[in-house]
C-alpha cells in the first residue's frame, strides 16, 4: 500500500477544515454561488500545485484566501469558464437557491471590497486588521468600507 | 434586542451560505485523470510538439532565449501567494528600478495589432504598445494573453507568468513590440473583430486594437479535446 506524502495529507485535511470558509469568502466576494464553488475549487488546486512548498506548520487560511481573492479579480477569468467551461457543480436545492436570489439581489448593491469586509468582519469574526492583510488594504480602508456598505444597506 | 435590516440580511446570508456543500473529494491535479490512458495523451503530446516547434520558430524571429521568455505551462507557477505576509502584496520586480518611475497605467497604454502570420497549424500576431501617458512608465516584460473575439468571448486565454517578471521602462511616447503565438482555437466561428488583450495584473490590462474591424484571424483547429495555447514573447523595442 502506498504511503501518503505528508504534504498530501495536510492538504486533505486543509480542504476538510477550510472548503466552507474558502466558499463563504469567495460568495461574499463574487456574490454568485457557482463562481464562488468554483474559485474555492481553484484555490484547491492553487493549494495543491503549492503543497510541498509551503510551510504547514503556519496557518494555511490566510494563503487560501489570497489565493481566492486573486483568483477573483483575475480579468481573464470570465473568458477561461468561457473557453474551458466550468467544472460541474452540485446545485443547491430549490428553497436554497430561491432564498439565494433575494440575498444576493441585497447584497450587490455593494462592492467585492464592502460585500466582503462586512462579512469576514461581522459573520467570521476577523478582525480589521487580519481581514485587511487577507483583502490586500489597510484595517483603515475596511473599517470605511463597512461602514459604507452598512448605510447602503440600511438605505437601500 | 431589535435585529437591524443589515443584520437581517446578513443572518439570511449566513444561513443560506452554510448550505453549501463541498465537493465530495479534495481536488488534485493529476496525470492521467479519468479513464485516459496513455494512447489518450498521444494528440497533447502531438500538440506539444507543434506548439514546441512554433515557439522555437518564434525565438529564432526574435533570436532571443526561448525558454526563459515564452511562458509555457511548465514554466508558470500561479500566482499563487507565498506565506505568511509577502501574500498580501504583489511580487516585486526582480530587477530594482528608480523609485521615480511608476508602472503603467494602463489607460495610458495603447496597444495594436500589426500583423498576423501563419506557421505550422498557428498563427502569430505582431503586437505593438505605445506609453501614450507624459511620463515614463514600468511594463512587465511578459503579460498574460488572450485571444478574443468581438462578441467578448474568449477563444484562447493564456497563463499568468507568476515567476518573478522583469519590467521593462516605457519611455512617454515610446513603443515596444512582442509576438503571440495562438494555436488550436475550436468551437463556434468567431465574431469580428477578434482582438488581443493583455493582463497587466491585478485586475488591470490593455486591449489590442485589431488588424481590421473584420478581422476574424484565428488559427486552425487540431483537435477539439484539446484546449487552446497561447504565448507570449517578452515585450522587445
Amino acid at each position: 500500500m502506498a504511503i501518503a506524502e505528508p504534504a498530501d495529507l495536510a492538504y486533505e485535511r486543509a480542504f476538510a477544515d477550510h472548503w466552507r470558509d474558502v466558499f463563504r469568502f469567495a460568495l461574499a466576494w463574487s456574490n454568485d454561488w457557482a463562481a464562488a464553488e468554483d474559485l474555492a475549487q481553484d484555490a484547491f488546486l492553487k493549494l495543491w500545485d503549492h503543497r510541498s512548498r509551503l510551510d504547514w506548520t503556519r496557518p494555511v487560511l490566510p494563503w487560501l484566501l489570497v489565493a481566492t481573492r486573486r483568483l477573483a479579480t483575475d480579468r481573464f477569468r470570465r473568458l477561461k469558464r468561457s473557453v474551458g467551461g466550468a467544472a460541474p457543480q452540485a446545485e443547491p436545492d430549490e428553497a436554497t437557491r430561491v432564498r439565494w436570489f433575494d440575498i444576493q439581489a441585497a447584497m450587490a448593491i455593494l462592492s467585492p471590497l464592502e460585500r466582503t469586509a462586512l462579512v469576514m468582519t461581522a459573520l467570521e469574526g476577523s478582525t480589521y486588521e487580519a481581514a485587511g492583510l487577507v483583502l490586500g488594504t489597510s484595517a483603515g480602508a475596511l473599517r470605511a468600507a463597512v461602514s459604507r456598505a452598512r448605510t447602503k444597506l440600511e438605505n437601500a | 434586542m431589535d435585529r437591524t435590516p443589515v443584520d437581517r440580511i446578513l443572518d439570511d446570508w449566513d444561513a443560506v451560505a452554510s448550505r453549501a456543500q463541498p465537493p465530495g473529494t479534495a481536488p488534485r491535479r493529476a496525470w492521467g485523470r479519468g479513464s485516459r490512458g496513455v494512447f489518450n495523451l498521444l494528440p497533447l503530446a502531438a500538440a506539444a510538439l507543434a506548439i514546441a516547434i512554433g515557439v522555437a520558430w518564434l525565438g529564432g524571429r526574435i533570436g532571443g532565449n526561448v525558454g526563459g521568455t515564452v511562458p509555457t505551462a511548465s514554466a508558470v507557477s500561479s500566482g499563487a501567494p507565498s506565506l505568511p505576509t509577502a501574500s498580501t502584496t504583489p511580487s516585486s520586480p526582480a530587477s530594482p528600478t528608480p523609485a521615480a518611475i511608476v508602472a503603467c497605467d494602463a489607460p495610458a497604454l495603447t496597444a495594436r495589432i500589426t500583423a498576423w502570420e501563419g506557421a505550422a497549424g498557428s498563427r502569430i500576431a505582431t503586437v505593438r504598445v505605445t506609453n501614450g501617458g507624459p511620463e515614463t512608465c514600468m511594463l512587465p516584460s511578459i503579460a498574460r494573453p488572450a485571444l478574443v473575439d468581438g462578441s467578448g468571448r474568449g477563444l484562447a486565454v493564456g497563463q499568468a507568468p507568476t515567476r518573478n517578471v522583469k519590467t521593462i521602462d516605457l519611455a512617454a511616447g515610446a513603443g515596444l513590440t512582442t509576438l503571440v503565438q495562438v494555436t488550436n482555437v475550436c468551437g463556434a466561428a468567431p465574431i469580428a473583430p477578434v482582438s488581443l488583450s493583455f493582463d497587466l495584473g491585478d485586475g488591470h490590462g490593455v486591449d489590442a486594437r485589431p488588424l481590421s474591424a473584420d478581422d476574424v484571424t484565428v488559427p486552425p483547429c487540431n483537435g477539439p479535446t484539446l484546449p487552446a495555447q497561447i504565448d507570449m514573447q517578452e515585450w522587445a523595442r
